[in-house]
């Protein structure tokens, strides 16, 4: 079951979504923020986008404010090491 | 000139999205003999029902002296009728149900969209021989096994009877499990890792990361590479190993199922 972080009703309403589904591309560990046809991957290991396109600024600046709140990131690394656990956020071999 | 939208069948509430697609209207056998003759390449042609797919077949006059564009069908088909499609359309992008098709405002926003080679837009599941074929928003097509989606870490399967195309194309949904449509992108077509990955190698240049990102991708730890150890493999994967034995490649590419130039895309 894919991980769907609730987000404000505003973004909801407006299509935007923040996922992470059972099937990603796993290296490195991400969280996918959804708005039609275009996808932002985001690393749950530094908060920076893993993509130059779409641009980064393109995402409303409320909504990234609230991904990487301590409540909402902490979340999306919990869920990524359920669903991911070969490839845990906090493994010792990625800080090599 | 742009390419031509064509819908064979009559208007309805449900598909009036198409005349964002400046789409022309096909619902009688006329309509269809005078479009056919301005059919080029490129056109789309988008079909609703076997009954109307029957009827655009049985309004063309034989031999076609070109094929019509390519084609989107919104229903499940005879597979007999699939071959005599095939000498009409260049690409045919079918559905199992309508299920299996993106709704229709998300399909027109797809067909616009810049990208929509990376969208898909229909597929089909066939569980005997273990596939999966899915169309894109240019109406190629990619085969993929069902062995790429693996139970997730919470113990979710994908249920193939459930199958939905969302997002805009950018996910795959089986009942509770969905499968993003950039992972099986990047696994099963080279073109789109290769493009994906050509401003990452500029800075990521050399085997390393595309082994440690393969390895990941398939599931493995460093210790599971029989003939080479855990050490050897991190020392590669951090670049502090300049020549790799042809051995050490051919260890690694066996294991990880990819031929050995392969290994960097990645």
């Amino acid at each position: 079951m894919p991980f769907d972080l609730a987000i404000p009703a505003f973004f909801r309403s407006q299509g935007w979504k923040v996922k992470i589904r059972d099937r990603e591309r796993l290296e490195p560990p991400h969280a996918s923020i959804l708005f039609k046809d275009k996808t932002w991957r985001i690393g749950l290991r530094d908060k920076e986008f893993l993509d130059s396109s779409p641009r980064p600024k393109d995402v409303p600046k409320k909504l990234l404010d609230y991904v990487v709140d301590d409540e909402s990131w902490n979340e999306l690394h919990r869920q990524w090491n359920l669903m991911y656990p070969s490839n845990p956020l906090d493994s010792d071999e990625d800080e090599s | 000139m742009s390419n031509a939208t064509f819908v064979v069948g009559r208007k309805s509430r449900k598909h009036q999205r198409f005349s964002d697609l400046n789409a022309v209207w096909l619902a009688s056998t006329g309509d269809i003999r005078r479009a056919v003759p301005q059919a080029r390449k490129g056109d789309l042609w988008i079909v609703s029902s076997q009954h109307y797919m029957e009827h655009l077949l049985r309004a063309i006059d034989w031999p076609l002296p070109k094929r019509l564009g390519d084609l989107l069908v919104l229903d499940t088909l005879r597979y007999a009728i699939i071959e005599a499609l095939h000498s009409v359309f260049y690409h045919i992008a079918l559905t199992d149900d309508n299920r299996t098709v993106l709704p229709c405002e998300q399909l027109v926003a797809v067909l616009l969209s810049d990208k929509k080679r990376d969208l898909f837009i229909s597929g089909v599941i066939d569980e005997t021989s273990e596939t999966m074929t899915l169309w894109r928003g240019d109406r190629t097509s990619i085969v993929v096994p069902l062995s790429a989606f693996p139970p997730s870490g919470l113990g979710v399967h994908p249920d193939w009877s459930r199958f939905e195309i969302t997002d805009f194309g950018q996910t795959l949904q089986f009942g509770d499990y969905q499968a993003s449509s950039d992972a099986v992108l990047y696994e099963f077509d080279i073109e789109y890792r290769r493009r994906l990955n050509h401003a990452r190698r500029n800075k990521e240049k050399g085997l390393g990361p595309g082994l440690r990102r393969l390895r990941k991708q398939r599931g493995l730890r460093r210790d599971q590479f029989p003939g080479l150890s855990a050490k050897t493999i991190a020392r590669i994967e951090q670049g502090e190993v300049t020549r790799v034995q042809t051995r050490t490649i051919n260890i690694l590419a066996g294991k990880l199922g990819v031929p050995s130039e392969e290994i960097e895309s990645y």
